[in-house]
């Protein structure tokens, strides 16, 4: 079990993490696209029960881009500046173009971690996760260009976001007033006690038999203690001799 | 099931299922010499008394606790939890007793 921190999906989608976010994206595409620069437009809050739709990859820690061939071919003629799907390529080109999408993306990956101050665990890249993002949901970010084409989508898990929107709500507020104790607290808290008497053997021939009139011996003697006990919970708290309060029977403990 | 159920076919709720178990015969009836030396303990409880927390700390030696059962009232007993009768209490000899004045036919 581990305690992971967490707010609302929707908390998560806020000014103060698309501004970053988009400023890196634009870093990012300044370095690869020679003049189109491409930013994050908006956030969408994706609840923990949705499954993003996506051909997902992790390529560093936690940030999963949607590797859609459409995507893909994109960011090949965005970065080559050229139309890929009308030209025909080898083999040895193909492979090229694969090894120059791999380092585009995986750049991406570690610019918006980077922004979002992301420690996660390294995973072996790329990683095709089932869940990209984790069991807690967290938000999607659409990368577009300034004319609003959309390139590729992120998917980013809510322990991605949740440091820059930790650092934008502020440190939170002290309390007014100290912790009191426990055992304060508690002190009006109804406890119900049980007094036995004691208790009889009886042969399960005998139970059988039993019928008013008969006497039960308890193992109990005349001076000694009846035992008090949390109802239903086996221990006892106190014993005490039968004594009498306002009529009603009582017992004074020992 | 399946051997009682061979033995008794003209029984009407013979296939109505163990729902139906303790209106059959039992196997093994409770005067069985089986149980001759089985035995149980019947608990005497006196009654309740509901405190406080802060009341149960403050208990010492020599406090009065009051119980929920007047004087004359019965007190019950108990077998597993379960109220089988009622009684009053009397003292044998030295030892505490309890006189069943009210009690369960046996089913």
């Amino acid at each position: 079990m581990t305690a992971q921190p967490w707010l609302p999906v929707d908390a998560l989608v806020r000014e103060a993490v698309r501004a970053p976010l988009d400023a890196a994206v634009r870093r990012w595409s300044a370095r690869w696209f020679a003049g189109r620069s491409v930013g994050v437009p908006r956030l969408a809050a994706v609840p923990a029960t949705e499954r993003p739709r996506g051909d997902w990859r992790v390529y560093r820690r936690a940030a999963a881009i949607d590797c859609s061939r459409q995507a893909r071919t994109r960011i090949a003629d965005l970065g080559l500046d050229c139309s890929l799907d009308r030209l025909t390529l080898g083999e040895a080109d193909r492979r090229l173009v694969d090894a120059f999408e791999r380092e585009v993306l995986r750049d991406l990956s570690q610019t918006v971690e980077d922004a979002l101050g992301v420690l996660g665990d390294w995973r072996p890249a790329p990683e095709t996760p089932a869940e990209p993002l984790g069991r807690l949901g967290g938000a999607t970010a659409g990368l577009a260009d300034d004319r609003g084409a959309p390139l590729l989508t992120l998917a980013l898990p809510q322990a991605c976001l949740l440091p820059l929107c930790r650092e934008s709500l502020g440190p939170p507020r002290p309390g007014e007033e100290p912790p009191g104790s426990r055992v304060r607290a508690l002190a009006s808290t109804p406890v119900a006690l049980e007094a036995v008497l004691g208790q009889a053997e009886v042969a399960l021939a005998d139970l059988k038999a039993l019928a008013p009139g008969d006497v039960l011996v308890l193992d109990t003697r005349l001076d000694g203690p009846a035992l008090l006990r949390v109802a239903g919970a086996g221990r006892p708290v106190a014993e005490g001799v039968l004594t009498q309060d306002e009529d009603a029977l009582a017992l004074k403990l020992k | 099931m399946k051997a009682r159920h061979n033995a008794e076919p003209a029984r009407p709720d013979a296939d109505a299922g163990p729902t139906n178990l303790t209106k059959a015969r039992p196997l093994v009836p409770l005067d069985s010499a089986l149980f001759k030396d089985v035995n149980v303990a019947i608990q005497a409880k006196l009654g309740l008394a509901t405190l406080s927390v802060e009341e149960l700390l403050a208990l010492r030696a020599g406090s009065v606790v009051k119980l929920d059962v007047r004087l004359n009232e019965l007190i019950e007993l108990r077998l597993n939890q379960s109220l089988v009768a009622r009684g009053e209490i009397v003292a044998v000899d030295d030892h505490f007793g309890v006189r069943i004045v009210e009690i369960a036919e046996v089913a």
